[in-house]
């Protein structure tokens, strides 16, 4: 592909206990995509990060980076374009937060350390040890040294696993600012969270490529489905609606009826009112990146 | 490799080890007592003739017989096995602290998230290992031969010959900690690991200095410490593998 960004083609990774992590995937994601590697854990998620970031080598196939192959010349400088958070990482007892940020802008070549103790709420921390600070300042500290250079491409690696919903919050907000305009590949098991950042996904199981789409084409491609509250029981109501011929079922004390909301619930309505059913809530239900990813997952 | 990269964390692992002073001095205190304290004591000895190496000379090993001279059997023998001691012990710990320590803490991934190879990684590991060898070792070596040339005890020949085998011990012990540290999972282990490799150096040093007759003992060591070396180097590299270290 002339403008991927990432390329993963025909790739296999097998370690050396045996296990094989990448059973042949291709893949890629253009410029400005906003893409999320989704998977069970073992599926091959870090491993893909890995190769990206040129720590593991294919066994077989080609990875590549802004169309350089990892570890081939050039590969260098489009590594330098690219701001890597990874999967927290063990944070050093010797090194303080401005000494690790200048180690960071020596090897891209660009960044202003100054400026990014100033963006992320680290300059009180400048001469902290890393080890010392709190999980929230941790995760900030990394996510200033993959933004520090101001990088075309973003590789999140679950950026916020083992934070308290107050710091992920704080790591989200930075994250939305940080994403504007730039190709993103989020890797994470928190469905809500790829859901809230990201435009498609990429699906991967058992080291295979399940499912490469759109968030959007994945919802349209999902039953219409509307949510029914009535003041009668709900058993009354499931039987009213099968009695009108829609396809439903109970949830949560209410019904959920297989049918698109704006085409068909007047019609449905009207009839549930003429049998004495008192319906005070209709809602379209909008399926989650959840429900889809169970739903593909589960297949 | 880039240097571009290397420099960079060369000037983080220079600093990091700088700030663990126990690491730094548990590695340095064994070396000054082998580099420093037993090579003047046996020096003064030699002066004063309260030495028995009488007795070493009176049964000569095969490669020591032309050493009939107790001074020289002290140059050639006793210091070059003093220095190769040292040599060898002095990088092992800082070298296993230096590799060990970012796979036990998990910093590694800090690093490989980097724009740096994990090969450029392990390169600015080991020369920052040397840079502390070199540092901490060379001053004691070099007290030790300015007394020696101004004693009048060696001439200026004897120089080489003792600092090659000690350069030579410190980049053998450099390359089997480093494979042993890639073989090892933790520090502990890295260090029984070291234990056990230190032991038939040292024997096979002790045999070389007593089987090779002349000056050219010296660099006949020196050349098996550097196969050794580069023995340890490319297991480590290619058979290994970079993998190991992030696993």
């Amino acid at each position: 592909m002339a403008d991927a960004v990432i390329e993963f083609e025909a790739t296999s990774k097998r370690y050396r206990n045996g296990t094989l992590a990448l059973d042949d995937v291709s893949w890629s994601i253009p410029s400005g995509a906003r893409s999320c590697l989704l998977g069970p854990n073992g599926s091959g998620k870090t491993t893909s990060i890995r190769l990206l970031e040129g720590a593991l080598a294919a066994t077989r196939g080609r990875v590549a980076l802004f169309g350089r192959e990892v570890n081939a010349p050039g590969y260098g400088e489009a590594r330098r374009r690219t701001g890597i958070v990874p999967q927290n990482a063990g944070m050093y007892a010797d090194l303080t937060t401005a000494e690790y940020l200048e180690l960071a802008r020596r090897l891209y070549r660009r960044g202003d350390v100054e400026h990014a103790l100033e963006t992320f709420g680290l300059a009180e921390h400048r001469n902290k040890r890393l080890a010392q600070l709190s999980g929230g300042f941790q995760r900030r500290v990394v996510l200033a040294v993959a933004l520090m250079s101001e990088p075309e491409l973003l590789l999140l690696d679950e950026p916020t696993v083992g934070l308290d919903p107050i710091a992920a919050h704080d790591v989200h907000a930075y994250l939305r600012t940080a994403m504007a305009g730039r190709t993103t590949l989020l890797c994470t098991h928190n469905l809500a969270e790829a859901e809230a950042l990201c435009d498609d996904v990429i699906i991967l199981r058992g080291g295979r490529v399940l499912l490469h789409a759109s968030l959007e084409s994945l919802r349209e491609r999902r039953h219409p489905r509307t949510r029914l509250a009535a003041l009668q029981p709900a058993d009354a109501l499931l039987a009213a609606v099968r009695a009108y011929g829609a396809d439903a079922s109970l949830l949560d004390g209410g019904v959920v009826v297989e049918m698109d909301a704006r085409r068909d619930a007047p019609a449905l309505l009207r009839d549930l009112l003429t049998r004495g059913i008192d319906v005070y809530e209709c809602v379209p239900i909008t399926a989650t990146l959840e429900d889809m990813f169970l739903e593909e997952v589960g297949r | 490799m880039r240097w571009s990269a290397i420099r960079p964390l060369l000037w983080k692992e220079t600093r990091q080890l700088g700030r663990n002073r126990s690491a730094l001095l548990t590695s340095s205190l064994l070396p000054f007592v082998i580099l420093f304290v037993a090579p003047i004591q046996i020096l003064l000895s030699s002066r004063l003739g309260g030495s028995n190496l009488n007795t070493l000379r009176d049964a000569p090993l095969p490669g020591i017989a032309d050493l009939g001279d107790p001074t020289q059997l002290v140059v050639q023998f006793m210091y070059p096995l003093l220095l190769v001691l040292g040599g060898l012990l002095l990088p092992s710990l800082t070298t296993t602290y230096a590799i060990v320590a970012e796979r036990e803490r998990r910093s590694l991934d800090l690093l490989v998230s980097l724009p740096v190879t994990v090969g450029e990684i392990l390169a600015a590991k080991l020369l920052s290992v040397l840079i502390v060898t070199a540092l901490v070792g060379l001053p004691y070596v070099s007290v030790v031969l300015a007394l020696l040339i101004v004693l009048g005890v060696a001439g200026p020949a004897t120089v080489p010959a003792l600092l090659v085998p000690f350069l030579a011990a410190v980049v053998c012990s450099t390359g089997i900690a480093l494979l042993l540290t890639l073989l090892a999972r933790d520090f502990r282990t890295a260090n029984n690991l070291n234990g056990a490799f230190f032991v038939p150096i040292l024997f096979l040093s002790i045999g070389t200095l007593t089987a090779i007759g002349g000056p050219a003992r010296t660099y006949v060591l020196s050349a098996m410490l550097l196969v050794l070396a580069a023995v340890a180097f490319l297991v480590a590299l290619r058979w290994i593998s970079f993998e190991r270290y992030l696993e």
